[in-house]
């Protein structure tokens, strides 16, 4: 940020390509532009123009509008480092980097008695909120949605599934069910998030092969919406493929 | 029968990322390639030709990545080299590095003129080499197991480099960060290769505490790589390199003596020739002579210890002599199922401080596999649709799978997985041009202007064909992963 005096008026400007900024931080850029503190005239005692009280002023706009913004679903950092076997949501939380520079503006408390915090801080938290240049997730075409899971070996007998079915209702949450393809009972049922996309699945100690399924129970029936997915142990090959021909490129 | 005699496989596992070629000779990762060229490639193989001028009997086994041959016979990059050369030898560096710079200068215009591969596929054909095919560009071959088709795609245009870059015929596989799930050796036998490297912990996993090796029910060869050896050496703060006479050694209080270090280096490869007989003492029980298979990433040798050429050397030249029970080796010749040969699967793993795929997979970048899964579906309905595959849409195609096979880097995977932001900006750069020229191949109204454009900057694989794309195996196998 750049500090310059014209006719002993501070006139705080940043600069940025405002052509690269993403809605959100566009507003900030109009707020910090647009709040010229015209108050800030007056030499201090030791006759320089004070840098630090605009500064601040700008600052805490600049909080009070993070505040303001809080209505937009965020999610830190720490929600991407979700430890495996928790189910980690795709899209739906916040993963590319304009999303984890928002959230860090945004995380923090929200009482309107919290301390303020100082001009270092305050300059922290503007580092942050540096726009990315170049492309983000959203570049990407949507993918299309499939009744297919798709699973990944990670080692130690975990998988990473994932799916594109349809958005589930909120009122019957969707559930993923293993089976045992040697007994065809069922043996572990997990409910998951709403909006969830994918999960890390750790196979049952000495198992060699299961069945998964996602669906849903309503009315105590079972409503499959997924083709079921065979997953083998980690040193186990299959011996059936559950990949279509036309998943191949 | 007890063997106190055996064998090293010794292999060096040389890649580079892609850069692509667009980006000035300034920009960090191009300068680390170069700086590579300098200490590593050139060095070693004028060390190797040496060794065979000298009728020294060794073997010795590395994997160069597409990516890095590519890299090195593009003559843009060579011409921006030359420059690099010119510029470090401007810089006035300390003398022991001036007269490595000096010296890979005379290598690469007088005495190799550029043409590295060749000079290594000729040492493969003179017996000394065992060049090893890896996958097209680096990828994480179990990561892409939900798409067969682009995995097979990456192990057939991998092994196709090889052929056009090496004139030859590769028997044996290299996988990345020797990242293995049970599925890969049908796939890899199905391009005629006959074995491969995996982690020895991913092989002692079985009931046999430590094998070094066995063979897949399919038939392919797995050797496990010996991590103690390579620890002497490699991810160690007190391996070789760190000793405090070497010129890249954080703890070097003297002056820097160049001669006491190349001895103290020939000392060190001693002690690892005495490490290696210990080793081969230990499975000395088997039915035939034990090989110790080893496996060093290229660029620690000159690039990370600039005495580690010496070292190798020093290693091959005391394998080689009439005395030592112990001779290096390659893998090459088939090898009849000997009696204790285990018929085993190894265990899903990787080279990585866990021993899985969690370096290239977890919560932080687990995005791009769907992601990749996706275009890769894209391109696979493009080119079923583009059944002529000419002109234009052809091209376009062609680059895009390109773009989609450098999206698939695992290097990329792993600097997103870190949060760097350049790393995550060429994954969606590469990916976003892929569906965009499946989509103008699509349509019909190919940009052959950012089409150009593209096959200038991200060139690689240039005998690329629609053929070599297509799956040629059973889907009902593939899916074994």
């Amino acid at each position: 940020m750049n500090m310059r005096s014209r006719s002993r008026t501070f006139y705080p400007t940043i600069s940025v390509d405002k052509s690269s900024l993403d809605p959100p931080a566009l507003v900030l850029y109009a707020v910090i532009v647009g709040s010229a503190p015209d108050k800030q005239e007056k030499p201090n005692e030791t006759g320089a123009w004070s840098l630090v009280e605009p500064f601040l002023l700008v600052s805490n706009q600049l909080i009070n509008l993070a505040e303001a913004l809080s209505d937009f679903t965020f999610a830190t950092l720490g929600s991407l480092r979700a430890s495996p076997l928790e189910p980690s949501n795709q899209r739906s939380a916040a993963s590319s980097e304009q999303e984890i520079a928002t959230a860090n503006l945004a995380a923090g408390p929200t009482d309107s008695t919290r301390h303020r915090p100082g001009p270092r801080a305050a300059r922290n938290r503007v580092r942050r909120m540096k726009p990315l240049p170049g492309l983000s997730r959203d570049a990407l075409p949507e993918m299309p949605t499939s009744r297919q899971l798709h699973h990944l070996p990670c080692g130690n007998n975990l998988f990473f599934l994932w799916h594109r079915l349809p958005e589930a209702s909120s009122t019957h949450p969707r559930q993923l069910r293993e089976f045992s393809t040697s007994t065809g009972a069922e043996t572990r049922r997990i409910e998951l998030p709403h909006g969830t996309t994918s999960v890390y699945l750790a196979m049952p100690p000495g198992a060699s092969k299961h069945w998964i399924e996602l669906g849903r129970e309503v009315d105590g029936s079972w409503i499959a919406d997924s083709e079921p997915c065979e997953i083998h142990a980690s040193n186990a090959p299959a011996t059936a493929g559950t990949e279509k021909a036309s998943e191949n490129s | 029968m007890r063997f106190d005699r055996g064998s090293i496989a010794l292999v060096l596992d040389a890649h580079t990322p892609f850069v692509s070629s667009a980006r000035s000779e300034a920009t960090a990762p191009l300068r680390d390639f170069f700086a590579e060229i300098t200490q590593t490639y050139l060095p070693l193989l004028s060390c190797l030709d040496e060794l065979a001028r000298q009728e020294v009997r060794y073997h010795l086994t590395i994997s160069f990545s597409p990516t890095l041959l590519q890299m090195i016979g593009e003559p843009g990059y060579q011409v921006a080299y030359d420059r690099y050369l010119d510029e470090q030898l401007a810089a006035d560096p300390p003398t022991a590095r001036r007269v490595r710079i000096e010296e890979a200068a005379r290598l690469w215009r007088e005495v190799y003129q550029g043409r590295l591969a060749g000079g290594f596929a000729s040492l493969q054909r003179s017996g000394h080499l065992e060049l090893l095919a890896t996958s097209a560009t680096r990828a994480c071959l179990p990561l892409l197991a939900a798409t067969p088709g682009a995995l097979e795609a990456q192990v057939r245009n991998g092994v196709i480099e090889y052929q056009r870059l090496f004139s030859a015929t590769p028997s044996g596989f290299w996988l990345p960060e020797t990242a293995y799930a049970p599925g890969l050796d049908d796939l890899l036998l199905a391009e005629g290769l006959q074995y491969t490297f995996v982690e020895q912990a991913t092989l002692s996993a079985a009931d046999d505490p430590s094998p070094l090796s066995v063979r897949c029910p399919s038939g392919l060869r797995v050797y496990g790589l010996n991590s103690t050896l390579a620890g002497r050496i490699a991810d160690n703060a007190s391996a070789y390199p760190a000793t405090p006479v070497f010129f890249n050694a954080a703890g070097r209080t003297t002056p820097y003596d160049g001669g006491r270090a190349r001895w103290v280096a020939s000392e060190q490869a001693r002690e690892f020739a005495e490490a290696l007989q210990a080793e081969v003492v230990k499975h000395g029980h088997l039915s035939r002579e034990p090989v110790i298979c080893c496996a060093l990433p290229a660029t620690i040798l000159g690039t990370t210890w600039l005495e580690g050429i010496d070292w190798l050397a020093a290693l091959l030249r005391a394998t080689a002599g009439p005395a030592s029970d112990i001779r290096s080796a390659t893998l090459s010749e088939p090898q009849p199922p000997g009696p204790e040969e285990k018929i085993a699967y190894p265990e899903t793993g990787a080279r990585s401080a866990t021993g899985t795929l969690s370096d290239w997979i977890h919560p932080g970048n687990d995005w791009i596999y769907p992601e990749l899964h996706h275009a890769a579906q894209h391109l696979a309905r493009g080119l079923a649709a583009d059944t002529h595959h000419r002109g234009l849409a052809r091209r376009a195609l062609m680059q895009a799978a390109r773009e989609l096979f450098l999206a698939q880097q695992l290097d990329l995977a792993a600097g997103i997985a870190d949060e760097a932001l350049p790393a995550s900006q060429r994954f969606l750069s590469h990916l976003t041009a892929c569906h965009r020229l499946v989509e103008q191949a699509e349509t019909g109204a190919v940009d052959s202007a950012e089409l150009a454009a593209l096959e200038s900057t991200d060139r690689l694989l240039p005998a690329l064909r629609p053929r070599d794309l297509q799956p040629r195996r059973d889907s009902t196998h593939t899916g074994a992963l």
